[in-house]
């Protein structure tokens, strides 16, 4: 009697001390091998089963996708990415055999990269064809300083955005004719002007989607799939509620979100552990890129980072924290009336009604009268610059993070003027 | 050798707002150098802005501020009777303190209090858990040990001080939350997967809907500078911690955001925009509010959290209410004659607005405070209504 409410958890017999045999709790018949997500014990070969179970579960859940798309995969190289790619592959390859009896819901794959090592300083671009070269599939690389030369509306280059010093500690904003500006001194310039790490880090993953997504329609792909695990979403909710981008939340960390039009992001591995896709590349044998290592101070400077931190030593306390912050953000929903018409110039995402005015509505950073409690407070709103209204509140901390020298002048990419133009022209209408 | 090389003076820093004033503190919330008499303005005047801006008052409202003589409550005690007067809130302002019965600690700060309101000249009520409740935090510890203590005050507080505004007729009770207590309430109802609260806890006033509604004036004001104003201000505040157990899993978020204070100081108000653009169009979530069965308080059960906690004291069950209510009730601690304690909470519905309510001080109005001056009261009065006109239709 005693023993059938024993609750002991591990494979230790508490009462005997011997090594109990817990069966993997799908077949039933073999002995587990793992047990990420403590409840669930498995042998390998379900383990494997389990994960292309997963992602055929979460690919069946995208409504937007039409089938027969072409689907273009973004590879970092990280483990999650690399597995996902592998995962992809099995599951497009499988139901070509037509006796599989599964359904062929794309017609094509390809990978794409972002190469960052102008930024990072690691190039990677080598490792990554060795990757994608067994699959026999496209591979688009792309350089991140690229996205200074991208118009995702029309051909219209013509534009770029300059920043300035102007006085008194602030930034001006201007539009100029686009005079053929060196695109890796340009990017250089204006990320060696951001001092904050956690800065720098927003502004590259806000550019690496948008380029993502202009590959995937410049070369024909509907479909852009990217490699979030659960653990780096739960992350992602962390870190972007800290950068103040909470009211785009519900896009940023969805299961499937249209930035460009006519190109869907989908995220068909968001319901798996970080945990889970290193396993697979273990079992798989399937080298992945290491994962970036910072310094010490460098980690206390990355709002990611500490989010990371955060979340690791949470799931290693209470191992439901990942699935728990996941399903909270799938809840959130976005009210269009909160929102702007307009899309933010950088990062694309929704903009929520006067958020450019937010801060300034809750600060007092001027005193006219010190004796004189009749003020105009709103006098400040008046020094916004009107590109803010056409950024997300995101997006003006960071071109607020940006310090241009005395004398020197920065760019954002034509992109950005272009979107900047077109909403400037639309608004005065 | 650098005895030879010339000194350069360094520039002076001068405020950044009036450019001439010794700056004494840099702002969390703008990266600001400020000094004292700008810190002054700036800081009472944003609290206004959060006030007019949030429509929190009503004209001749009896407010309730929650006072534990800790610096949060003591300044919003301090700023509140400033405001009131300099912006003409026409505020009917009283101190409420609960005594949760923790020796060395509330006695203490309960001195602090009183001490408060004597210096402000605001009326104090004081209401205990043992009167309330029968049972002081000393005797509940003793009784369910060292765990879960801060569930038993947490639920017991929250009605304690519904109870007292009741009991001084007052509709409206100001609490002294901070914007770093806000941004760690968003981060736990993330980790927790709370939804409705997570939409709620940035809201200024909760509680429109129910008996009681509660203020939070502090909103976007950081710890900091309220610790730097009470300073300065010289203050008589209480500083120790409780002396039960600390939360932990407040505990983690509050490291989690003093790591990030560190990379940018602005998060917290960036957590707390976030906090505010959090929505959930389906109402699946939202309880329906009742009214508890035994106390008459409302409850999203058929009976409250505070009578389960106080029925398991009660009943020598102490866990009832913290774990599954089977465990709870499957080993009774044997109590002996003499010891049940059934006291009866008092219906909260029939609570009034005692008449004589006892006071642990009482305003005594001097003649001056009478007779207002008609003609400035009224330019005061257009000035907030003005300003009031403004920021609603730039909203």
């Amino acid at each position: 009697m005693e023993k059938n409410n024993c609750h002991c958890s591990n494979s230790i017999d508490c009462h005997t001390g011997k090594k109990k045999k817990i069966n993997c709790l799908k077949c039933k018949t073999e002995p587990y091998e793992i047990n990420i997500r403590e409840n669930y014990p498995l042998c390998k070969k379900c383990f494997l089963s389990f994960m292309q179970h997963k992602f055929r579960t979460n690919v069946g859940q995208t409504k937007k996708v039409k089938k027969g798309a072409n689907v273009l995969i973004a590879l970092s190289g990280g483990n999650c990415s690399r597995a996902l790619l592998d995962i992809f592959y099995q599951y497009h390859k499988g139901a070509e055999n037509p006796k599989s009896g599964k359904i062929q819901r794309f017609n094509e794959i390809a990978v794409a990269y972002v190469d960052d090592s102008i930024i990072t300083g690691q190039n990677n671009v080598e490792e990554i064809k060795k990757i994608v070269s067994p699959y026999n599939i496209p591979l688009i690389i792309n350089s991140i300083e690229d996205i200074f030369s991208i118009s995702l509306d029309e051909n219209n280059y013509s534009n770029i955005m300059n920043i300035v010093n102007k006085e008194g500690n602030n930034k001006e904003f201007t539009l100029a004719s686009n005079n053929n500006i060196d695109n890796k001194v340009a990017i250089k310039e204006l990320f060696d002007s951001i001092p904050l790490i956690a800065d720098k880090e927003s502004l590259l993953n806000n550019m690496r989607l948008v380029l993502l997504n202009f590959m995937a329609k410049n070369s024909k792909y509907p479909v852009l799939c990217l490699g979030d695990s659960s653990t780096k979403t739960a992350i992602d909710v962390i870190s972007y509620t800290c950068k103040g981008r909470g009211s785009s939340l519900p896009l940023d960390t969805g299961n499937e979100s249209e930035i460009v039009d006519g190109v869907i992001m989908i995220k068909p591995g968001k319901t798996l552990l970080k945990q889970e896709f290193i396993q697979y590349n273990k079992y798989l044998e399937l080298t992945a890129l290491p994962d970036i290592e910072m310094s010490a101070s460098d980690i206390l400077k990355s709002i990611d980072s500490i989010s990371a931190g955060f979340i690791n030593d949470l799931q290693k306390n209470f191992p439901s924290t990942v699935t728990a912050v996941v399903s909270t953000v799938n809840k959130l929903t976005m009210d269009k009336n909160n929102y702007s018409q307009y899309h933010c110039s950088l990062c694309l995402y929704p903009i929520r009604k006067d958020s450019e005015k937010w801060y300034a509505s809750k600060s007092i950073t001027e005193i006219k009268d010190i004796n004189n409690f009749d003020y105009d407070h709103t006098e400040v709103y008046k020094q916004i610059p009107q590109f803010y209204q056409y950024l997300c509140f995101n997006c003006q901390i960071l071109m607020d993070s940006i310090k241009p020298q005395d004398n020197q002048t920065l760019h954002l990419p034509s992109y950005v003027a272009c979107r900047f133009n077109k909403y400037k022209s639309d608004s005065s209408q | 050798m650098s005895s030879n090389t010339p000194r350069i003076k360094k520039p002076k820093k001068t405020c950044d707002i009036c450019k001439s004033g010794k700056p004494v503190i840099k702002r969390p919330k703008t990266g600001q150098l400020v000094c004292k008499e700008c810190f002054y303005f700036v800081f009472e005047e944003e609290i206004h802005q959060t006030i007019i801006q949030g429509n929190v008052f009503k004209e001749n409202e009896k407010v309730a501020i929650g006072a534990s003589g800790g610096k949060d409550s003591t300044v919003l005690a301090y700023v509140m009777n400033l405001l009131n007067k300099r912006h003409n809130y026409k505020l009917d302002l009283v101190l409420l303190s609960i005594d949760e019965g923790i020796t060395g600690y509330r006695d203490d700060s309960l001195e602090t209090v009183k001490r408060n309101a004597r210096q402000y000249n605001l009326p104090l009520k004081i209401v205990s858990y043992k009167e309330l409740y029968g049972w002081s935090m000393d005797e509940i510890v003793k009784e369910a040990g060292n765990k879960n203590n801060c569930t038993f005050c947490g639920v017991l507080r929250r009605q304690a001080l519904d109870r007292g505004a009741v009991m001084l007729g007052a509709k409206h009770i100001l609490t002294g939350h901070n914007a770093d207590d806000i941004a760690e309430t968003v981060l736990m109802n993330i980790l927790r997967g709370d939804i409705p609260r997570l939409q709620r806890c940035t809201f200024i006033t909760t509680g429109n809907d129910s008996m009681i509604k509660r203020s939070k004036p502090f909103k976007y004001t950081y710890e900091k500078e309220i610790v730097m104003y009470a300073h300065f201000k010289k203050l008589d505040y209480f500083s120790t911690e409780c002396i039960y157990a600390p939360n932990a899993f407040r505990g983690n978020a509050r490291v989690f955001l003093k790591d990030l204070e560190k990379v940018r100081s602005t998060a917290i108000m960036d957590i707390i925009y976030s906090g505010e653009s959090y929505e959930n169009q389906s109402n699946n979530n939202i309880p329906t509010s009742k009214v508890c069965e035994r106390c008459g308080y409302m409850s999203s059960n058929k009976i409250c959290k505070a009578c389960v906690l106080l029925e398991g004291l009660n009943k020598g069950l102490p866990s009832l209410g913290i774990k599954k209510s089977k465990k709870a009730r499957a080993n009774p601690k044997v109590i002996k004659e003499g010891e049940s304690k059934e006291i009866k909470v008092k219906n909260f519905q029939d609570l009034t607005k005692e008449e004589n309510c006892k006071m642990e001080y009482v305003v005594e109005k001097s003649e001056k405070n009478n007779e207002m001056d008609i003609d400035e009261n009224k330019k005061l009065m257009d000035s907030v209504n003005n300003m009031k006109r403004k920021l609603q239709n730039l909203d």
